[in-house]
């Protein structure tokens, strides 16, 4: 079994390594995820991997500034670096909603889970 | 230290469960534990006093923690370590996956126990040699 002596976090398609405590720093956001307030219209966020120069993670936000996916280049591994099973590989994306659609945006939003699914290229 | 992944979703493919969820089973148990956040995206109310701790390396009780995840509704990514006093490995480690699921690691298999208990999608984590 492979076991190096950092711990491992997750994987890029080609097989580059992040790290543990090499995870690129969070996109803006808190209580909701934030869009570009100089954007007009729909646009995305990119999360830049400074370590293995390249994009970690794109945040897609529609024209109300919502929310709409993430796209993950990277899937987490176990600490030894073994795939997760039920984790899609990589790119992956996880979609936005609403917590409650009744409410709307007032409920604030959640990402959906369920180990990513296979990326939607329209 | 043994570990298992907890990833109970709902029909639309959302994590079922919270990180508040997962301490409130084991809150006895954490009564004297100190806690260390890395690695931390989430959403909620307290989310900015959060990132702060993470972002400041700060050691936190688990009152505290309990207090400030309790209006957390997501956790996306996150590492929550908790230490003894005057102890420098962590005895129990909690960490959020992608949204995904959550890993739970401890030495005490009581722990392990009490969750599998509470949950229904349950599995072994491999042995981790590297923490």
């Amino acid at each position: 079994m492979f076991t190096p002596d950092r711990a491992i976090h997750s994987c890029y398609a080609d097989g580059t390594i992040v790290f543990e405590q090499q995870e690129p720093k969070r996109l803006p956001g808190s209580n909701r995820p934030l869009p570009d307030s100089s954007a007009i219209g729909p646009h995305s966020q990119l999360r830049w991997d400074i370590i293995n120069h390249r994009i970690y993670q794109a945040r897609e936000f529609d024209s109300n500034g919502y929310p709409v996916r993430d796209i993950d280049f990277t899937s987490p591994t176990y600490r030894n670096g073994n795939p997760r099973p039920n984790h899609a590989p990589p790119p992956h994306q996880h979609l936005w909603q609403f917590n409650d659609r009744q409410i709307g945006v007032r409920s604030g939003f959640k990402r959906q889970g369920g180990g990513g699914s296979p990326l939607d290229i329209p | 230290m043994r570990g298992i992944t907890i990833s109970d979703s709902t029909p639309d493919g959302f994590l079922a469960i919270n990180l508040i969820d997962i301490l409130e089973i084991i809150a006895p148990a954490i009564a004297t534990t100190q806690w260390q956040i890395t690695n931390l995206e989430c959403l909620g109310t307290t989310a900015e006093k959060l990132y702060q701790i993470a972002d400041d390396r700060q050691l936190i009780s688990s009152e505290l923690l309990l207090k400030l995840v309790a209006e957390i509704t997501q956790v996306i990514d996150g590492k929550f370590q908790g230490y003894l006093l005057n102890e420098n490995q962590p005895w129990l480690i909690i960490t959020a996956v992608d949204s995904s699921a959550y890993d739970v690691e401890t030495v005490d298999e009581n722990i392990l126990n009490q969750i599998r208990q509470q949950f229904q999608q349950i599995s072994e984590l491999p042995i981790l040699l590297t923490v």
